[in-house]
């Protein structure tokens, strides 16, 4: 056997020093990136001045700032860009570990039909006007039909306590397709609520608390640790549970895992922000596409993508564009011409290979 | 007699009302090149399935290496034995090394880095299996031939005392063909590895596997050393087809061939 002499490869896969450049790289540019958009808006404020408010804040001095400026930027903005960012990075993240387990890279965090369960159950809410829980009712509420769903689809596809991924999708399909079903049923009867209800449906990231950043923030962290320390038995999963088994992964109980930290974690978005369609689908493709289908550097890269995609798509509907555009519909407007073209650039690719 | 790999004793396996295992005895020696042939649906996927843990049997046992097979955990098993499936999975875009190398999977401790040892296996397993050049290949942009010979090199890597392979030869042509096989044959001979192959080509079963098993409905029809189990009296009642087998000088073994329509004339 004779070796090839040793070339400079440009298809080497990216070395560790090289993953852990890019991983900080994306950070650094969504620091800088919520720096910049805070200071957007009516009231601009220099990216300094951002700095000092927040620094301010968290060393419990006083920023040498207006009061109105500190309000602002502490308490309207912050909340919200940060409940953006959380959003954005939990639906990247959940659609990454949809499309690996499902064996499907068109899956999304709502091809389970989590989205569905969620609207039925803000549906729901709003119609019955429910305030135990105050403004947050709607919210947990989304959150509790989210997750009663996940709960449905996976007993329903469920044979001899195994799932296969078939028979999830289809599972999903059938679910989604009664709950929403039931959805329109609940506006019919709803009445004058039903303008509240559709805007609901059509996501939204206005007037976001701390509270609402920090819960979703914190589902999202927890959720990728528990991915990140999966990402290996995830990649192996992408061959099929009888390959993965026969490598030695626990297929059963990881893919539950998976199953259930996902669909939490695109819950605790859906319930924050409403349904917002598309990132969750084209970050992990564009990002695949980018940095290799490796899920241990797939998933920082699409967490971080994530975030700046969905801090970037409210900041245009809050401060670029003349009246507030839901930012559901701005994501599917702009990110599903996009997609399209993403799309159809690699048929063709492949076609020619 | 070295204990035995596999020994299976009155296994039954059914999917939902159709049984496709029924009362199924097999024991596996170690060290030796085991041929599995049957006609199409008769449990051989299944059988291998239930061989590697993927499958609970319905009713009957079975043991690898003295222990029942539920009491293995699955990465402790992955590195006793190996499965190479029928069908590829390949359908994210690794590259060739990437995916050789997960057949390293159950040896690499979470978040360490592969081994120098574990680097050595994949290379040789790449070179091997003819695949070096193709080595940051996407798997998704390979021929189907390709695709198989990854999926080899795979448990090549994976380095398993006992290799499990569903028509491992599927869609290579017949250069490739014989070197897989005869690889296989190699480290059966050489290091006492015992491999169980699904093969179709009857005559590469009987220029390769020392031991065939012909199963039909879901039962061993016939299992001994290939020269007295490969006749035409097991060929007829197993596949229904007029075959003969016979001495072949060039090929310096034995051959089967056919009659066309099974013989009916």
């Amino acid at each position: 056997m004779h070796h090839h002499p040793p070339t400079a490869a440009p298809d080497q896969p990216p070395r560790r020093g090289l993953r852990r450049a890019l991983i900080l790289g994306l950070l650094a540019l969504l620091l800088a990136l919520v720096v910049i958009t805070c200071g957007l808006g009516y009231i601009r404020v220099a990216p300094h001045q951002v700095a000092q408010v927040v620094f301010g804040h968290l060393t419990g001095g006083e920023a040498p700032v207006a009061r109105l400026v500190d309000q602002v930027v502490w308490e309207v903005r912050l909340p919200r860009i940060l409940s953006a960012a959380a959003v954005g990075a939990a639906l990247a993240l959940a659609g990454v570990v949809f499309q690996g387990i499902l064996l499907n890279p068109l899956a999304d965090p709502f091809t389970l039909g989590v989205s569905s369960g969620a609207a039925f159950g803000a549906a729901l809410a709003l119609w019955l006007g429910l305030t135990f829980l105050g403004p947050y009712t709607v919210a947990l509420l989304a959150f509790l039909g989210a997750m009663a769903t996940l709960a449905a689809v996976i007993a329903l596809s469920a044979k001899d306590g195994q799932t296969s991924p078939t028979s999830l999708i289809l599972s999903g399909v059938i679910v989604a397709a009664i709950l929403s079903a039931g959805i329109s049923f609940i506006k019919y009867l709803s009445g004058e609520q039903v303008s509240v209800i559709i805007f609901w449906l059509l996501g939204s990231l206005a007037g976001r608390t701390w509270l609402e950043a920090g819960l979703t923030g914190g589902v999202a962290c927890l959720g990728f640790l528990i991915f990140l320390f999966h990402a290996r038995d995830l990649n192996l999963l992408s061959l099929g549970p009888r390959a993965a088994a026969a490598l030695g992964v626990e297929v059963r109980r990881v893919r539950l895992i998976l199953l259930i930290t996902a669909s939490l974690v695109s819950a605790a978005a859906v319930a924050v922000a409403g349904i917002i369609g598309f990132v969750g689908l084209l970050i992990p493709h564009l990002m695949r596409m980018l940095v290799g289908p490796d899920n241990r550097l797939l998933l920082p890269a699409a967490g971080l993508a994530g975030a700046m995609l969905l801090l970037t798509a409210d900041t245009l509907t809050r401060w670029a564009l003349p009246h507030e555009v839901p930012i559901g519909v701005l994501t599917a407007l702009i990110g599903g011409p996009f997609f399209c073209y993403v799309f159809r650039r690699k048929q063709l690719g492949v076609g020619r290979g | 007699m070295a204990e035995p790999v596999f020994t299976i004793r009155g296994l039954s396996f059914a999917y939902g009302a159709q049984p496709v295992l029924r009362g199924l005895d097999l024991t596996i020696t170690p060290g030796r090149f085991h041929g599995l042939v049957g006609p199409n649906g008769c449990g051989k996927t299944t059988l291998l399935d239930v061989m590697t843990g993927l499958l609970r049997p319905a009713a009957g046992s079975v043991s690898f290496q003295g222990r029942p097979l539920a009491a293995w955990r699955a990465g402790e098993l992955a590195r006793s034995l190996s499965l190479t499936p029928q069908e590829p999975g390949l359908g994210f875009p690794y590259t060739v090394r990437e995916t050789v190398l997960m057949g390293r999977h159950a040896f690499i401790p979470r978040f360490s880095a592969p081994s120098a040892r574990d680097e050595a296996l994949v290379e040789a397993a790449l070179t091997r299996l003819d695949l070096a050049a193709l080595a940051h290949h996407p798997v998704t942009e390979l021929s189907g031939g390709e695709k198989q010979r990854v999926l080899l090199a795979r448990a090549l890597a994976q380095d398993a005392p006992v290799m499990l392979l569903d028509e491992p030869t599927n869609n290579l042509d017949v250069r490739h063909a014989l070197a897989a096989l005869g690889e296989l044959e190699r480290l059966v001979r050489d290091q006492g590895r015992t491999v169980v192959a699904v093969l179709h080509d009857l005559n590469l079963a009987a220029a390769f596997c020392d031991q065939l098993i012909l199963m039909d409905q879901g039962r061993i029809a016939a299992f001994g050393p290939t020269p007295e189990a490969l006749c035409a009296a097991n060929l007829e009642a197993v596949f229904g087809v007029r075959a003969a087998v016979r001495w072949d000088e060039f090929a310096q073994g034995r051959v089967v061939v056919f009659q066309k329509n099974g013989g009916a004339a």
